[in-house]
């Protein structure tokens, strides 16, 4: 074999390494680009706000909160945020008391495309005072047996009477310290309850 | 010595004859339905195929369907959910199993407080029914399996939220059993639909005896429909603190 001819095969074995390398590649590429898609909806209309419940209802198929929400320019905007049903939440132990108008909250809103609609995937109900524990209440999307629930079942205590055994929602006692402390470790907005 | 052994001939025959009938008696009692009925609250997980072989138009009706659209509950809150999505809701699994007094077995749902008529026996029935969320539901026992065939569907998906199509023209068999020893249920389902799949599909589920549990009234209030800008939140939050 002369130099020119190995130099020819040395070329076509890098090419052919090349283009599968590019084959694969692109495969990869449009398969995060569809796993992007299909996440897009969720990741982009994640929403944060802060405010209060105006009414909390247990219902089936959907439970419903009515929350005012402070938008970022100050002004306040009425959300309606759905939960599990009924059937389902009051068998984790959830009742009618559990939330009550004038809460203060602080949410992670799945929206929908439709404004001020969304599903509740977390929320913080603040304490009444600084010596009383915030209630952490996680639902859509991370529910289960998730990266996200087995970090927050390994730091905080559940709410009494309150059992996620449906996977439904689940809540948890949080302290100010701890609250604290879970901010620090988990910086952003949330971000205990994001991934 | 001869009356003896008349005697002992027709003790004998007459042993032979107890233990004939005993059997056969027996064998009735036996074959008679086991008592199923009763209160069921299904398990969480249900044993999916590893693989649902589509059809062409099957791939199309699963690539083209997004069940934040696609499915009707979107847009009504209360339309009843149908046979077979409705033996799988995740969590709102109860069910009550009753016999009634024509034969017939009944069965009632909490979700959508859904009432199901399984027909034992053929009688008046016509080929021309009516699609419908539940379909029609024809029964039989075959030795202690309860046999149920469900045609006469509307279509959609065969699990909630997934993607699976299944066509007005498919067909599903349910089978229910108990283990020995067992008071629970194991039904396993079977989904013809050739316009689909291109081999049944079988999903097996369990549905724990729970006479204790409690069956709560549906009592369905929508919401208004998602992806609609037309709802006005703060008239259903008032509608809502009325009732």
């Amino acid at each position: 074999m002369n130099l020119r001819a190995e130099w020819n095969m040395k070329n076509r074995f890098l090419l052919a390494v090349i283009a599968s390398g590019l084959v694969l590649f692109s495969d990869l590429a449009i398969s995060h680009h569809s796993f992007a898609q299909r996440l897009a909806g969720e990741i982009e209309s994640l929403e944060f706000y802060d405010g209060t419940i105006d009414l909390y209802r247990m219902l089936n198929p959907h439970s419903a909160l009515f929350l005012t929400l402070e938008n970022e320019d100050g002004s306040n905007a009425e959300w309606l945020i759905e939960l599990s049903s009924a059937s389902t939440l009051g068998r984790e132990g959830w009742t009618p008391e559990l939330l009550s108008s004038g809460d203060r909250v602080s949410v992670a809103i799945l929206a929908s495309r439709t404004p001020n609609r969304g599903r509740l995937r977390a929320m913080l109900v603040h304490g009444t005072s600084d010596t009383e524990s915030s209630r952490l209440i996680v639902a859509y999307g991370i529910r289960g047996d998730t990266p996200i629930m087995r970090r927050l079942r390994d730091r905080l205590p559940t709410c009494v009477g309150m059992e996620g055994k449906l996977n439904r929602g689940e809540c948890f006692v949080v302290s100010h310290a701890v609250l604290q402390d879970l901010e620090n470790e988990f910086p952003g907005q949330m971000g205990y309850v994001m991934p | 010595m001869k009356i003896f052994i008349g005697q002992l001939l027709s003790e004998r025959v007459a042993f032979f004859l107890v233990a004939v009938m005993g059997g056969f008696f027996s064998s009735i009692v036996f074959s008679q339905p086991p008592d199923f009925f009763g209160r069921y609250v299904g398990v969480l997980t249900i044993e999916e195929p590893a693989e649902y072989l589509l059809t062409e138009l099957g791939q199309d009706s699963y690539d083209n369907y997004d069940p934040n659209y696609g499915d009707p509950r979107q847009w009504d809150d209360c339309a009843l959910e149908g046979i077979p999505p409705l033996l799988f809701t995740p969590g709102v699994a109860t069910v009550d199993l009753l016999e009634l007094d024509d034969g017939n077995i009944e069965m009632r749902y909490e979700r959508d407080d859904a009432i199901r008529t399984v027909h034992m026996n053929l009688e008046g029935f016509s080929e021309d029914q009516s699609d419908s969320p539940l379909g029609y539901s024809h029964g039989y026992w075959i030795d202690n399996i309860l046999t149920i065939e469900t045609s006469s569907l509307a279509g959609g998906v065969v699990i909630a939220q997934k993607r699976y199509p299944i066509s007005v023209d498919a067909h599903v068999t349910e089978r229910y059993w108990r283990e020995p020893g067992d008071n629970d249920l194991k039904m396993e389902v079977v989904v013809d639909d050739p316009v689909n799949y291109r081999e049944p599909i079988n999903i097996g589920r369990t549905w724990v005896w729970s006479p204790d549990a409690p069956l709560l009234p549906w009592d369905c209030v929508g919401l208004g429909q998602r992806h609609s800008e037309d709802l006005d939140i703060s008239e259903l939050r008032r509608m809502l603190e009325e009732q």
